[in-house]
């Protein structure tokens, strides 16, 4: 579990080019999130989530503020990362690409940790095969695992069943459901997508595209949910409406 | 009739071996009716006798040698500047005109000047078959280091993957292909640059043999060792560089390209 703060992070992309305009991706945005929780920002596409997500995993750089995430050990936070696309090495098998952000162990440990996560994503049996041999959901477990295997204290998740078709899509989310359950991890996910961030989520950060939170919801419904629950249902709806809201004072301003 | 092994001759292997035949045949012919021109019988008796003499596999070996030894280090060099070269932009401008003076440079000048540096030595071969071959190799990989996925290499520094692991994980194997390609051009001017600075001066090698059988107007003995310095590539080309990629294209086996970037 993590304890993660931002603190008036602001993030602005130069302009590349003579005559083009500097883009504000994130404006002031502040938050704590701490324990075993799932935090879904959610927000139309080009809001600045991803952003927001790569400044957390430390790849990209705020322009201000700050972000700290403080993990078991103080300043020693462990990060996993599921992106969109499920970014294995292609050249390596599925085993290999567990073993290759596995760390501090000896190999016969690293074997048994990593054997343990892909039987947990039900993978076991593919352990010598290479990713194009597999299907994208497949892929997208194995990134799962691997983002699970090194045991994070903060899990990222960057809209990680966009590019799947629908059916493994609701498939992979209930699956998620029970490895968050079962692990003790702080989840932030990324998705635009107002029906997964309910079904998953126990608070949602509401993103307008002017790169702020407009709202901060608390998600207090029972796991694990169904998508046709009436209460995830009514819950989605109203959010729904609330974005609908956003949207048009967005307009009319 | 046109039995089984007429099928055999016009399909496939069969084609290949046939077309090797009739080159020798026309070849045989045209040596014997032009004096100037040896025939594959009297070079292969060439051969055979230089191999009694005991000069065939000693001068071979150590022009093998020399080669074996100055292509190891071009390839640590060729692979290590080429990544750094596509990786950060200084160096890419710092040695860019120096890679280009290097190709430039026609291989028996470096020879010509290798043998008035270091005179009859092992070092004369090596270093000019380094500085010959070693452009050849960067010039392929830069373009490998470029094309490593900012993807992967996003997703490994988010998991904070140790930049050694990085290199032998996902740098060095998505340069492979150009590794590969590279070296081709790298081993084919290396091997001849080892025996140009041979023939220009030294006393030991396949390309002093060669110069030593010119210089006696031995036509047949010329051309014996042509054929065998012709046959150090093709072995080398088909035997290890055709196996190692083999082996590395295995992940694409029943499977499709990665195509993420």
């Amino acid at each position: 579990m993590a304890r993660l703060i931002a603190r008036g992070v602001r993030k602005v992309f130069p302009p590349s080019t003579a005559g083009q305009h500097p883009v504000i991706a994130l404006n002031d945005i502040s938050f704590e999130a701490e324990g075993h929780i799932f935090l879904s920002l959610v927000g139309p596409s080009g809001c600045g989530k991803s952003t927001l997500l790569n400044i957390v995993s430390g790849v990209d750089h705020p322009t201000a503020g700050s972000v700290e995430v403080i993990g078991k050990q103080a300043g020693n936070a462990r990060t996993g990362y599921v992106f969109q696309d499920p970014r294995l090495l292609p050249w390596k098998t599925v085993l290999e690409n567990m073993l290759y952000v596995l760390d501090d162990e000896t190999h016969d440990q690293q074997l048994e940790r990593a054997r343990r996560y892909l039987d947990l994503v039900g993978l076991k049996d593919s352990e010598a095969m290479y990713p194009g041999q597999l299907s994208g959901g497949m892929q997208q477990r194995v990134g799962i695992a691997r983002a699970l295997s090194i045991d994070p204290d903060l899990l990222l998740m960057d809209e990680p069943f966009s590019h799947l078709d629908a059916i493994t899509a609701r498939d992979l989310r209930a699956e998620l459901q029970r490895l968050w359950q079962a692990t003790r991890a702080t989840v932030l996910f990324v998705t635009h997508d107002v029906m997964e961030a309910v079904l998953l989520s126990n608070r949602l950060l509401m993103m307008s595209s002017a790169g702020v939170i407009h709202k901060d919801i608390p998600i207090d419904l029972p796991h694990p949910r169904r998508q046709t629950d009436r209460e995830v249902a009514m819950l989605q709806a109203e959010i729904l409406e609330l974005f609908e809201e956003m949207q048009g004072r967005t307009t009319t301003t | 009739m046109k039995g089984s092994w007429w099928k055999w001759l016009v399909a496939d292997h069969g084609a290949r071996y046939t077309a090797r035949l009739v080159a020798l045949i026309i070849w045989q012919l045209v040596g014997t009716a032009f004096e100037r021109i040896p025939t594959p019988t009297a070079t292969i008796g060439f051969l055979v006798d230089e191999a009694r003499r005991g000069e065939l596999v000693p001068n071979l070996l150590v022009s093998l040698r020399r080669t074996g030894i100055a292509l190891s280090i071009v390839l640590v060099l060729g692979i290590l500047i080429g990544f750094a070269m596509g990786r950060w932009w200084r160096v890419r401008f710092l040695l860019s005109d120096l890679v280009l003076v290097g190709i430039a440079l026609p291989a028996f000048i470096w020879a010509l000047l290798g043998v008035m540096w270091w005179g009859f030595s092992n070092v004369a071969p090596i270093v000019v078959c380094i500085f010959s071959a070693t452009p050849m190799l960067i010039v392929n990989t830069h373009e490998g280091a470029r094309a490593t996925p900012s993807a992967l290499r996003a997703m490994s520094d988010s998991y904070r993957v140790p930049v050694r692991r990085q290199f032998r994980w996902l740098v060095l194997p998505s340069m492979m292909e150009y590794i590969v390609a590279g070296f081709r051009f790298a081993v084919l001017s290396g091997w001849g640059a080892v025996l140009l600075v041979e023939w220009f001066g030294n006393d030991q090698g396949a390309g002093y043999r060669a110069h030593y059988y010119y210089d006696s107007g031995n036509f047949n003995a010329l051309l014996g060792w042509g054929l065998v310095m012709m046959i150090v590539i093709m072995i080398f080309d088909r035997a290890v560089m055709e196996r190692i990629l083999r082996r590395y294209r295995r992940w694409r086996v029943g499977s499709e390209v990665w195509s993420g970037q």
